[in-house]
């Protein structure tokens, strides 16, 4: 009621308003803002998926989509996403921070394989089967992630073939690639010991 | 402090937090439970359909929006629910009938019993009642006390044999039954007549101050299940924000496995309830055209259909009931239309008994098979015991629920333990 009484009043006499019109004022202020906040988050993840290969040839509606079934992850410094030889679940992208990828050894340090920050993503194998993990991952810093899981990929095939044929597609381009570069270092190790 | 001091003091506080919230969440829910145990049911039914409709709202064939397609079905599940209830309501034997019914019983019964036991021609009886009799007669007296009428029973049938609230007047032959039944003589039962006749108009001023009652009756029940298409409509439109919300409470750590065991939970409870219930229908369904060319009335084969279709969801339970009331209706059966021609009066407990092997039959060999699969894989014992074991905790919910808790205890159980042990956490 205090909403419409505010609005109804004509903004030049603003400097006589009464302090519960100004809180209503100030209420419908906070309320847009938030509204438009709430929009810009959304947009932010929508733009951030976007970049990520799997995603990058959907379009907008088809993105929404994706975007309602990733969940999103904080992690503190030194906190494992996932240990080697657990099962796979899922695919994780990172949204800030930074992850180590390393092979745990039995009696020494794990070797570090990689280090991945904003846009790259890891598990991807997960898509596909529930082998387990081949590698571990580990933050290194505080770390944001978006988790897409196999299982509600496959939910998606049902009701949106349209989206997931886009991204199995891109993953095996993806696997493709990878492929082809473990071809091209094993081909080069040959010659080099022949 | 040093680091590893103040990381020491911040898990332990940590912990203290996470578990004094966890108590106080698991008590105000047990709380809030408890507060709207009346819409429990409706609640759960509710999600219930709302899973025996997914694949339905899912369906990728049509380019028609998600809410309007749930509209559609939420319309066509309400006007089914709507028919079918009237339907059934209109099958369910009235005040008249009952005591028609009630009367026929015993009457049959008697009837039956003397035949078997040989003492309508000469009171002395046969060879099974001089090697049986002992036993039986007392049930048979037994039995007797149960279906004998009250007094007030009594007036109530003499009312309707006389014509009362515009119905039409019990047949003669039941009235012969009646008399026969309560071995008065003809005299005595005019008496009673008119006494009741006299009293005839009382019962119609009882009436109004019922319907008061009713309404506010219709009017509690009307609010309870107000959840029931709430219920539904949610869970259909929900685009995973319910699931999104628990994930969020769960630490990294458990992250995964959490998931994993959620979703397990959901698709096995999913394809359960839809299992059981398709398989329900069939099964009632195969009762009712059973029993109506067996020649029973359209209206009992389809009561006696639908409650064992509807008791069948705890296993031998339905198939026994529809066992037991079929074979009870066999013996007091006596306008039969049977569409199939070798059956008659005497044979009708034998097409009565077929009827229901042949449902059982077809239940284990294509209908189970078929719509549950080997899904949930529960012994029939732990669901008879689950079953009678909730419906004695929770009475009518307890019933409802027990089967879906014992589907969701499994998996998780399952699901969790060797997630567990994958993930390394034990």
């Amino acid at each position: 009621m205090a909403t419409q009484d505010s609005n109804s009043k004509n903004p030049k006499n603003a400097p006589g308003l009464s302090t519960q019109d100004r809180k209503s004022a100030l209420r419908i202020f906070w309320g847009q803002l938030r509204k438009n906040d709430r929009d810009d988050v959304d947009a932010d993840k929508l733009k951030f998926l976007k970049k990520i290969p799997f995603f990058e040839n959907l379009k907008k509606h088809q993105l929404e989509q994706v975007a309602q079934i990733v969940y999103e992850r904080n992690y503190r410094e030194n906190e494992f996403i996932f240990e080697s030889d657990q099962p796979g679940a899922a695919l994780f992208i990172i949204q800030s921070g930074e992850i180590s990828v390393e092979m745990p050894q039995e009696h020494a340090e794990a070797t570090q394989l990689a280090v991945l920050g904003k846009h790259s993503f890891l598990g991807e194998l997960a898509l596909l089967d529930e082998s387990p993990r081949s590698a571990s991952a580990r933050t290194l810093v505080p770390t944001k992630v978006f988790a897409l899981f196999r299982k509600d990929l496959a939910h998606l095939a049902e009701t949106h073939p349209d989206i997931t044929s886009h991204i199995y597609s891109a993953l095996a381009l993806i696997i493709g690639n990878r492929l082809k570069a473990t071809n091209e270092l094993i081909e080069k190790r040959l010659k080099a010991v022949a | 402090m040093s680091p590893a001091e103040s990381a020491g003091s911040r898990k332990v506080r940590r912990i203290l937090i996470y578990t004094g919230a966890s108590v106080v969440f698991f008590a105000a829910l047990i709380g809030v439970l408890h507060g709207i145990q009346p819409m429990l049911l409706p609640l759960v039914l509710g999600t219930f359909l709302a899973y025996l409709c997914k694949p339905l709202v899912n369906y990728r064939g049509t380019k028609i929006k998600k809410y309007l397609r749930i509209s559609v079905i939420f319309t066509m599940l309400g006007s089914t629910i709507y028919l079918g209830g009237r339907l059934i309501k209109e099958s369910l034997p009235n005040e008249k009938e009952k005591l028609e019914l009630k009367v026929r019983m015993q009457y049959r019964l008697n009837e039956r019993f003397d035949g078997l036991m040989g003492l309508s021609h000469n009171g002395k009886g046969n060879l099974f009642f001089k090697t049986f009799g002992n036993e039986l007669v007392p049930l048979h007296a037994k039995v007797n006390d149960v279906l004998k009428m009250s007094d007030d029973e009594k007036k109530l049938f003499l009312l309707y044999y006389a014509g009362y609230n515009d119905e039409e007047p019990i047949q003669e032959r039941y009235y012969q039954y009646y008399l026969t039944n309560n071995k008065i003589a003809k005299s005595e039962a005019e008496k009673v007549r008119h006494s009741a006749q006299s009293a005839s108009t009382a019962p119609a001023e009882g009436a109004k101050v019922e319907e008061g009652s009713q309404l506010s009756h219709l009017m509690h029940i009307a609010t309870t299940w107000l959840i029931f298409p709430l219920a539904f409509m949610f869970i259909l439109l929900d685009k995973g924000q319910i699931i999104h919300f628990f994930m969020r409470t769960v630490p990294n750590r458990y992250f995964e496995l959490a998931y994993t065991v959620v979703e397990n939970v959901d698709e096995a409870l999913g394809r359960y309830i839809r299992g059981t219930i398709i398989e329900c229908l069939l099964v009632g369904l195969t009762l009712i055209i059973g029993f109506y060319l067996s020649g029973m009335d359209f209206k009992i084969a389809l009561v006696i259909g639908l409650v064992g279709g509807i008791t069948n969801a705890i296993p031998f339970v339905g198939t026994f009931i529809a066992c037991i009331v079929g074979a009870a209706y066999s013996l007091i059966a006596e306008d039969i239309h049977p569409l199939l021609p070798f059956i008659n009066h005497d044979s009708l407990l034998l097409a009565v008994l077929a009827v229901v092997m042949i449902t059982h039959l077809l239940d284990n060999a294509i209908y189970q098979p078929l719509v549950v699969g080997s899904a949930v894989d529960i012994h029939p014992l732990a669901v008879v015991l689950g079953v009678f074991g909730g419906s004695m905790m929770f009475g009518f919910a307890g019933l409802i629920f027990a089967i879906p808790s014992i589907v969701v205890i499994k998996v998780v159980t399952e699901t969790l333990f060797s997630g567990l042990k994958d993930y390394r956490i034990i």
